[in-house]
């Protein structure tokens, strides 16, 4: 009871996400490039031409945890296209070629089921596309996807796995344009352009705003027949939060139709050459469209500099010493009461061994829609802290009961009280094992606490996404190096404690 | 004194039944004797002692010491008054020499120059200089300097009764030998009532006032050493005796 009172309180002491403050907007993005690229536009948009406060909860892990967080107001809005709110959230399987029409379909049905509105447009659409290199479509004489047919048979494809096997994505296009491509394979996107430059594939799907295509010679094919649907974006806000701020509706719409294809193409490249500079690239995206109030224009700072670094560490640190913190608390007395009732021990532990079957990214999905959690550091705590209550519980246990029984015996025999026993003679001697289940659960915590990104409880795990998205290998091994010494310097430490109690 | 009046202790065993451990005992230790209970294993020699202690309760019977039934008292003053030796010691790992005898002093909440006084003293008291073994860990001590210190430590509090469960038995005989001779000189002078439980007859002849050799929960001969080897009881303690004695219990 004390415990879990005490879990409460310090839950509660961990700063809270929520967008509940009224002069506070927090803007999120799902963890690509463009998506963060478009949410940093339009929070740097607010916060020089308001006196509102942004909030920035970037990277969230999917479609799925972005949307959740804003229906739950842990986010006021976030960057999305029409073809994904058509398919993911509502549900629709017929592909719709008119842009219009599926655009407010989405608006209408959005506003109806969610309270949730669709901005206008920001001009392009990031959709599904087949591209070849232009010296060889111009060879062959292709500039529409109906162009592939008569050369199908000498054609060789390398397209995505999730593009070979959906339903919108390949086999639908082959059935719609009756085309049979003999070699077709499957790879990684990342690794398709160099696929295509070097020449071992003549043809691969991209997206439309890929910096890499403006970067590359490449021939965009005309979709001729409108297979692929329309993936117009637009902020998406909520409708309550539009009625609090009545000026920030009119403001995001200052937005609508300045970007292009073509325009977003060239700002998703100029991120990936700068390795990250999101701030940057936004802020002179901004100058040129003359958006932003200079005056009030906040101060450019690139990401990836010391102080982000130190941040990252902060709270990496921070969000693991809490659930550590917090696990032993719990964890201990629990593995102490077992001992005293061990017909509990087999469900109690057997719980917490599922808990730790869980994959860490669905723990921490799971934990956003509890009461009190919600979007940020708090869930990710509690998902770390769950991962680490085994751990400590069952050496906990296991240690008090391996305890000689030779021991047990002479302790009860001359007379010490239940507490006595426990506090001079069971605990001491079960302390190394303890102190190893806390090493361990340690260690699990920061690595699983690289994923707290995915749901904007930062932390290392914030360069590695970003990197993965930019391909930025430097980046990566900037958050991943950190997280490794990270684990390294906990265990060796808690080990030099282990070994030092034992003495 | 202790005074057992008609005790039985049942346990239930594996297939639902019970198991009679010990079986109508009545048996009475005078203050300041040492009863050796011997048997083979399985007598319920060892269940017997720990009904002292209330470390094992009666399923009939009343066990008195000094007159006032076990099971009336609070377990915990019950046993602190009871001094308590197991086999090897028992000694607790993690702790030094002065701090496992000393530890009932501790919780007894005594100061901390009075406890190590005491602790001082008993050292002395089981032929330990107090010097050289006060800061040694259990780790560090042969089998006869444990065994010394778990009798030191069971001594803490000055109790009327000791209990101990085959306190030699893990020994070398020359060890075993040396510490029986000091176990003597020990009794004569802090004259505890003394509950000794054995396997060896040899140590039960030269420790015990009276022996009480059990076999299947019950009390087969109870009486000095001397009335042993000249009336045996049974054809079952004659052997007993034949087959535990050898050529050195002659000479013992």
């Amino acid at each position: 009871m004390r415990a879990s009172a005490i879990l409460l309180c310090v839950l509660l002491l961990v700063p809270s996400a929520g967008a509940n403050d009224a002069d506070t907007i927090a803007v999120g993005s799902k963890a690509d490039t463009e998506s963060r690229l478009l949410a940093e536009i339009m929070a740097q948009l607010i916060e020089s031409r308001t006196d509102l406060t942004v909030e920035r909860r970037f990277g969230l892990g999917g479609t799925i945890i972005a949307f959740e967080s804003l229906r739950t107001g842990e986010i006021d809005l976030y960057p999305e296209y029409t073809g994904t709110g058509w398919t993911v959230q509502l549900n629709r399987t017929e592909t719709v070629a008119d842009p219009l029409r599926v655009y407010a379909h989405v608006a209408a049905e959005f506003q109806r089921r969610f309270d949730i509105t669709w901005m206008q447009p920001l001009g392009f659409s990031n959709s599904y596309a087949l591209a070849m290199e232009e010296s060889v479509a111009a060879e062959l004489g292709i500039t529409r996807i109906s162009d592939l047919v008569p050369h199908q048979d000498e054609l060789r494809a390398g397209v995505s796995h999730e593009f070979l096997n959906r339903g919108d994505g390949f086999p639908g296009l082959a059935e719609s344009y009756g085309l049979r491509i003999g070699d077709v394979r499957g790879m990684e996107h990342g690794l398709s352009y160099q696929a295509l430059t070097e020449k071992q594939v003549d043809l691969i799907d991209a997206y439309t705003t890929d910096g890499k295509l403006a970067e590359l010679d490449l021939r965009i094919l005309e979709d001729d027949r409108g297979f692929f649907p329309p993936y117009d974006c637009a902020a998406i806000v909520r409708s309550d939060t539009l009625a609090m701020h009545p000026g920030l509706g009119p403001l995001l719409d200052e937005l609508a139709f300045r970007i292009d294809d073509e325009r977003m193409q060239g700002l998703n490249l100029r991120v990936e050459r700068a390795g990250g500079g999101f701030v940057e690239v936004a802020r002179s995206f901004l100058e040129e469209e003359r958006l932003l109030d200079a005056a009030t224009a906040p101060a450019v700072e690139s990401f990836g500099e010391r102080s982000d670094m130190a941040r990252w560490v902060l709270q990496h640190v921070s969000l693991t010493l809490i659930a550590v913190l917090l696990a032993v608390i719990v964890a201990i007395p629990s593995g102490i009461l077992l001992t005293r009732k061990p017909v509990l021990s087999g469900p109690v532990l057997g719980l917490a061994g599922v808990i730790q079957t869980i994959p860490s990214l669905a723990l921490l999905a799971f934990m956003i829609p509890l009461p009190g959690l919600g979007l940020g550091a708090r869930s990710a705590v509690a998902a770390l802290f769950l991962y680490a209550l085994l751990p400590i519980m069952r050496n906990t246990y296991t240690g008090i009961r391996e305890v000689d029984p030779d021991l047990v015996e002479a302790a009860t025999g001359m007379g010490l009280t239940d507490s006595q026993r426990l506090w001079k003679i069971e605990l001491p001697l079960a302390t190394r094992t303890i102190m190893a289940g806390i090493r361990t659960s340690t260690v699990i915590s920061i690595g699983v606490a690289t994923l707290a990104a995915f749901i904007g409880a930062g932390g290392l795990g914030e360069p590695i996404l970003t990197g993965l998205q930019l391909n930025n290998i430097s980046l990566v091994l900037s958050g991943a190096i950190p997280a490794a010494l990270l684990a390294i310097v906990a265990d060796l430490a808690l080990g030099g404690i282990e070994r030092r109690l034992s003495r | 004194m202790i005074r057992f009046e008609d005790v039985t202790r049942e346990f239930p065993d594996t297939g639902g039944g019970t198991v009679v451990a010990v079986r109508n005992l009545s048996l009475t230790v005078e203050t300041g004797e040492t009863v050796c209970l011997i048997g083979p294993s399985g007598c319920g020699k060892t269940t017997t002692m720990k009904l002292v202690n209330r470390l094992i309760e009666p399923t009939h019977g009343t066990i008195r010491v000094d007159g006032h039934d076990v099971r009336e008292q609070d377990r915990i003053g019950l046993r602190r008054r009871i001094g308590y030796v197991i086999q090897s010691g028992g000694l607790f790992p993690h702790m030094t020499v002065a701090r496992n005898i000393g530890l009932l002093c501790e919780v007894e909440g005594w100061e901390v120059a009075r406890t190590r006084q005491r602790v001082d003293r008993l050292l002395e008291l089981v032929n330990l200089a107090p010097a050289e073994f006060r800061t040694r860990r259990p780790g560090e001590l042969s089998g006869g300097q444990r065994q010394r210190v778990g009798v030191a430590r069971a001594l803490a509090l000055d109790p009327e009764i000791v209990l101990m469960d085959e306190p030699f038995g893990a020994l070398d005989p020359i060890t075993r030998d040396q510490l029986h001779d000091e176990f003597a000189a020990l009794k004569t002078t802090v004259r505890k009532t003394i509950i000794l439980v054995t396997h060896d007859m040899r140590e039960a002849f030269k420790l015990g006032d009276r022996i009480a050799l059990m076999d299947r929960g019950a009390i087969v001969q109870i009486g000095t050493p001397a009335e042993f080897r000249e009336r045996p009881a049974s054809p079952f303690v004659e052997t007993f005796l034949r087959s535990h004695l050898g050529d050195s219990g002659r000479a013992g």
